[in-house]
């Protein structure tokens, strides 16, 4: 299976939000990386068939999504960034009704929504009203949802958004094992989501996709870019508001080690080191001035 | 798609203020019922006692059916001379028409009372007599009287509203035509009453369109309408169980006020005049061929259509905003905007067409409408337009549904 991004575009007004953007996305977790306002949550809606583009068009498997319409949704699952709930519904509920939008018959759906509110830790809370869930739980029974019909596209945006960090590394490998043979659309601006589990980086800025590759071959831009300094605490202070600084480390002997994304060394005496997906996307998401 | 359908009724139900507006409705109703009933106040033509409750409505009864049978020739022109013979008695009585009832009872006696104030007081002669004298000289017959009423009515137009073109005179004279005569009197409260509250199906169409506000609206308020919407049947099922759901729950509520208004009046003052004529109920003016029976099925089926018309422009709206404040306030103005557009002579046609005001008038009054040579009453325009905006307004709610961008 294929899905192909074809000069995607959407404008509102006289803003582009997201800019002829291509890609053609296999099966796997393609990980989609971009600050707030960057255009990734447009495109997510556009993939999942809920805003219309001003121009180009997603292909599935070459054959255009708009016109296969319910057949290309029978394929979706998407986990919008505001996840919108029904307050009076119980979890169990929510989960049936989505099953029933999925083509479930009710015993069927009853069936499959348990098995993955038990998947994802809320199968005691099945018949509590959602209303009454903290945020962590809410994004779990998102989660839930949009994998209820197995989808062969699962578009998640900002997935672990108010999950903690135990819940985010279980989510990980449910998302791990869950990708095998389907196309995983995860979006995030939070690194450490994607590191791990992803097979392919977009780094989106300003509506257009700037990087794009294996997680070592995106983390490659940033070779030699990354600096590690060892200072006195008083001049960490200085760097840390001049410079894009990843990371600070203070030490017991009055000095700091910092962690510095920068094209050129920051000081006499910086050493380069290995870069992470954290360094690129500090070194992508820089403001021109250093920051 | 029924789970469907029992999911959208379930979130309908969830909408609060929705629920709080038709219970207020029917509470208010409740309240009307038992307030008209438990403070009704008359004077027993047979005792002369003032009697209150459910005594007044035993005494209201009792005098009803002392009018009871068929209103031959004869019998009017008996009718005729009782009222005559009244007035003339008062007028021999210098003084009497300061004295209130109980003085005249005091005075002259129950019996005095009886023939005199009691009868010019009592609506049959009114309506009767009054009916007669719609003719000059007074009509020897009901029916040439109730003619002659119809007619002076036609002459004058609608309250100076509006005048009837020619082809409207002779659709109404036509219609009269139908009425059977002599006419049978009776007793008819309960239905007479129905008939009544038939308007205020009108006001409980503005509970039912803020129940509904949030079918459409509460998606995208809430923002489900992204999840729900790139789903197999987001775009297909759904958008048809939203609108199935909703007409459910609206003649599920207009059939419970429909049966409570029923209900309540006819187990407090009977079911007795079911066949009678229409004329009896609602006045020797009415021209409708219809009996109370037929004219109470005829108008709460409108009243339905009504609300059923209502709930497709509420859906519509509802489609089409993000809040469901629009929604609520532009079905409130429509409806009342009708009342007060009556107001206003050149809107009162449009205004007539408007819930409320509309059952209010159907069945009651000759309100027509001409095209040229075509003429409709009012029942039927209320029909054809609740009815055309039922059959357009779903389609387009839904359709707005499927192609709203979640943006």
């Amino acid at each position: 299976m294929e899905l192909k991004l074809d000069r995607l575009t959407k404008q509102f007004g006289a803003r582009i939000a997201v800019d002829r953007v291509s890609a053609t996305l296999a099966p796997g977790v393609t990980g989609l990386l971009g600050a707030n306002g960057a255009g990734k949550t447009t495109l997510m809606r556009m993939v999942c068939d809920v805003l219309r583009p001003t121009g180009g068009q997603i292909l599935l498997d070459g054959r255009d999504a708009s016109e296969l319409g319910d057949e290309y949704r029978a394929l979706l699952g998407y986990l919008p960034q505001d996840f919108g709930y029904y307050p009076d519904f119980s979890a169990l509920d929510f989960m049936r009704y989505m099953a029933t939008l999925k083509g479930f018959s009710d015993r069927d759906g009853r069936a499959r929504s348990m098995e993955l509110l038990d998947e994802v830790g809320l199968a005691d809370d099945a018949r509590r009203k959602v209303k009454t869930f903290s945020g962590g739980m809410r994004q779990r029974l998102g989660i839930a949802q949009a994998m209820l019909n197995d989808p062969a596209i699962l578009v998640l945006d900002e997935p672990t958004a108010g999950l903690d960090p135990k819940e985010r590394v279980r989510f990980r490998n449910l998302i791990a094992g869950f990708a095998q043979d389907k196309v995983v659309i995860l979006s995030t601006h939070i690194v450490s989501d994607v590191e791990f589990i992803a097979n392919r980086i977009l780094v989106m800025r300003q509506g257009s996709f700037v990087l794009d590759g294996t997680p070592e071959q995106v983390v490659k831009q940033a070779a030699g870019k990354v600096w590690e300094c060892r200072v006195e605490t008083r001049r960490a202070e200085e760097m840390s508001a001049s410079l894009q600084v990843a990371n600070v480390r203070y030490a017991t002997d009055g000095h700091a080690v910092l962690r510095v994304v920068a094209d050129e060394p920051p000081m006499v005496g910086a050493s380069v080191v290995e870069p992470t997906l954290e360094d690129l996307y500090l070194l992508v998401f820089s403001d021109g001035n250093g920051r | 798609m029924g789970t469907l359908i029992e999911f959208e009724l379930k979130k309908i139900l969830g909408n609060r203020a929705g629920m709080v507006s038709c219970a207020l409705v029917l509470a208010m109703l409740l309240a009307l019922t038992v307030l008209d009933y438990t403070t009704a106040v008359t004077r027993d033509f047979f005792t002369g006692e003032v009697v209150h409750g459910a005594e007044a409505q035993k005494s209201a009864r009792g005098l009803q059916e002392m009018h009871a049978g068929q209103l031959t020739d004869e019998r009017v022109a008996d009718d005729a001379a009782a009222l005559d013979r009244a007035n003339q008695l008062g007028e021999e009585v210098p003084g009497l028409y300061e004295l209130d009832n109980q003085q005249i009872i005091d005075t002259y006696g129950l019996e005095f009372w009886q023939q005199t104030r009691a009868v010019a007081e009592d609506g049959y002669y009114m309506e009767v007599v009054g009916t007669l004298d719609s003719a000059s000289p007074r009509a020897t017959s009901l029916r040439d009287g109730a003619e002659a009423r119809i007619e002076g009515m036609l002459d004058q137009g609608f309250w100076g509203y509006f005048r009837y073109s020619d082809v409207e005179k002779a659709y109404w004279r036509n219609l009269e035509d139908g009425i059977s005569w002599p006419m049978e009197w009776g007793y008819m409260q309960g239905w007479h009453d129905v008939l009544e509250w038939k308007a205020f199906s009108g006001l409980a169409v503005v509970a039912v369109c803020i129940a509904l506000s949030g079918v459409f609206a509460g998606e995208y308020r809430d923002r489900t309408a992204a999840i729900v919407l790139p789903t197999r049947q987001g775009k297909r099922a759904l958008p048809a169980a939203k609108v199935a759901a909703s007409l459910i729950f609206t003649t599920a509520y207009w059939l419970l006020l429909a049966g409570l208004v029923i209900g309540l009046r006819v187990v407090l003052y009977g079911a007795d005049g079911w066949d009678l004529p229409l004329q009896v109920s609602q006045g020797l003016d009415v021209p409708y061929p219809l009996t109370v029976g037929q004219a109470v099925v005829l108008a709460y089926a409108l009243g339905y259509l009504v609300a059923l018309g209502m709930s497709a422009l509420a859906l519509l709206i509802s489609s089409k905003v993000r809040s469901t404040m629009p929604v609520a306030a532009i079905t409130m103005a429509f409806v009342f905007m009708g009342v007060l557009g009556l107001f206003m002579t050149p809107a009162a046609k449009i205004a007539l067409l408007t819930p409320f005001t509309g059952l209010s008038y159907a069945y009651d009054y000759m309100v027509s409408y001409a095209a040229g040579p075509l003429v409709a009453d009012l029942p039927t325009v209320l029909a054809v337009l609740y009815g055309a905006m039922l059959v357009a307004f779903t389609p387009l709610a839904m359709r707005a549904f499927k192609r709203h961008q979640v943006a």
